[in-house]
């Protein structure tokens, strides 16, 4: 019945890119606060190296953020 | 040409549904960043009125038909819509008095049908496009808001679990302003456009308009604004529902809500799958509760918000039947429409005249 009024491939994508997306920011977001959290804590506890290392994951996953972001934007104007 | 006096009436009521369709999905972007303390209510509801005025500028590919795909295009006549905008209205503010969010647009597709089905009987209606607009998308949108939003949570606690809770909740607080922000400029972009849609219609209806023609700029600005004057206002019952009566949240699982939330609306609105942002954000903040623990949803509140999203296409759709009937009754000129809309003006007077007098928010609880 589903598949007689409705696209099924449509839906699978939706399903599929949904999941993605919303659990991948999501992941990366708390990545982001990871790596600016746990960098701090290493950084007073005298682990310079391994706080740069930390943070250096929290940036990167800052930026992959930001992007996901510009990307929706760029979906939303572009839709 | 068309009667001028119907033309005011529609215009006047698609902006009236506008401003309703403002304040009532206005928790849709800011109820989570409230609860949560992200944003201070009235921050909250500025930065969404600003966004949603935004958001109606940025694209003018106006879905040029009300109800497209589920009645018949040709038998829609501005009376039919008129009576359409008066369900859609009506099962706004009820559902706002009573503090449950729903769909606006299911709301003004169920007015229309019902308006339609009245006019011209049961063939002006395309079952397959209410399965296929409708009811699947209802089906869909909460389920999958709640597995993404839910299985989000999971992995953000999994992540940031072990780390000091100050710096972490501040973190996902700013990523809620983030997050709520795009929500109010996909509403904004999607929900504008719909009355623009309508004014463009009933403009086209009228003979003012040729259906060629670009969206005229006073038409644009009146959407954007009663919108963004809705949002402002802000449906303060519904917030408090989506806020704090659904689940007590944590900045984590208000994240993982708007973060899920938005996340499937955009890939729905990439693919062209026509999800309700109601329905998804209601099913996230559901899942970003039930996977810390099922027990930590008010699954009473749940079900009366399942309730009303089930009646939404048939009360709507029996006001703006009732309406057609009732305009019907003074024939088919402009005589029907207007005494309605004087007796609903009359009634809203009516009904919030004593609030107004006494200097009280329009949309605030109590």
């Amino acid at each position: 019945m589903m598949g007689a009024v409705l696209d099924a491939g449509s839906l699978v994508e939706v399903v599929w890119v949904s999941l993605v997306a919303g659990i991948g920011v999501t992941a990366i977001y708390s990545l982001a606060l990871y790596g600016g959290a746990r960098s701090a804590e290493l950084r007073r506890r005298g682990q310079g190296r391994a706080a740069a290392a930390v943070g250096a994951v929290g940036v990167i996953a800052g930026i992959a953020f930001v992007l996901g972001v510009a990307l929706a934007v760029r979906l939303l104007i572009l839709r | 040409m068309g009667d001028p006096v119907v033309l005011v009436i529609v215009v006047g009521s698609a902006l009236a549904f506008d401003f309703t369709n403002g304040f009532h999905d206005t928790a849709n972007a800011v109820a989570t960043s409230i609860s949560t303390r992200a944003m201070s209510p009235r921050i909250a509801v500025t930065i969404a009125a600003i966004l949603n005025f935004v958001g109606a500028f940025i694209s003018l590919e106006v879905a040029a038909t009300v109800a497209k795909g589920i009645v018949e295009a040709d038998l829609v006549t501005p009376t039919i819509v008129f009576a359409g905008l008066v369900g859609a209205i009506a099962w706004n503010l009820a559902t706002w008095y009573f503090g449950l969010p729903s769909s606006s647009s299911h709301a003004l597709i169920g007015g229309v049908v019902g308006s339609a089905f009245v006019a011209a009987g049961p063939d002006a209606v395309k079952g397959s496009g209410l399965l296929e607009k409708v009811v699947i998308p209802a089906l869909v949108a909460p389920v999958l808001a709640l597995v993404v939003a839910g299985a989000g949570i999971l992995v953000a606690y999994r992540i940031v679990g072990r780390q000091r809770p100050g710096p972490v909740a501040r973190g996902f607080r700013l990523g809620q302003i983030i997050t709520g922000s795009l929500f109010s400029l996909s509403h904004g972009l999607n929900d504008a456009q719909k009355t623009m849609g309508i004014i463009f219609l009933a403009l086209v209806a009228n003979g003012s308009l040729a259906p060629g023609d670009d969206v005229p700029l006073w038409v644009v600005v009146s959407a954007a604004s009663a919108i963004a004057a809705g949002t402002y206002v802000g449906g303060w019952r519904i917030i408090r529902t989506m806020g704090s009566r659904i689940i007590k949240m944590d900045p984590a699982q208000g994240f993982a809500a708007q973060g899920a939330g938005a996340a499937v609306i955009l890939s729905a609105s990439h693919v062209g799958f026509p999800l309700s942002t109601t329905h998804v954000i209601s099913g996230a903040i559901m899942g970003a509760g039930a996977a810390k623990r099922v027990s930590a949803v008010r699954w009473g509140v749940a079900g009366n918000i399942a309730v009303a999203w089930v009646l939404t296409l048939p009360a709507a759709a029996a006001v703006g039947g009732a309406t057609y009937g009732i305009t019907a009754i003074f024939g088919n000129g402009a005589l029907g429409p207007l005494v309605v809309a004087i007796s609903l003006v009359g009634l809203l007077l009516a009904a919030f005249g004593k609030r107004l007098a006494q200097g009280r928010t329009l949309t605030a609880e109590g």
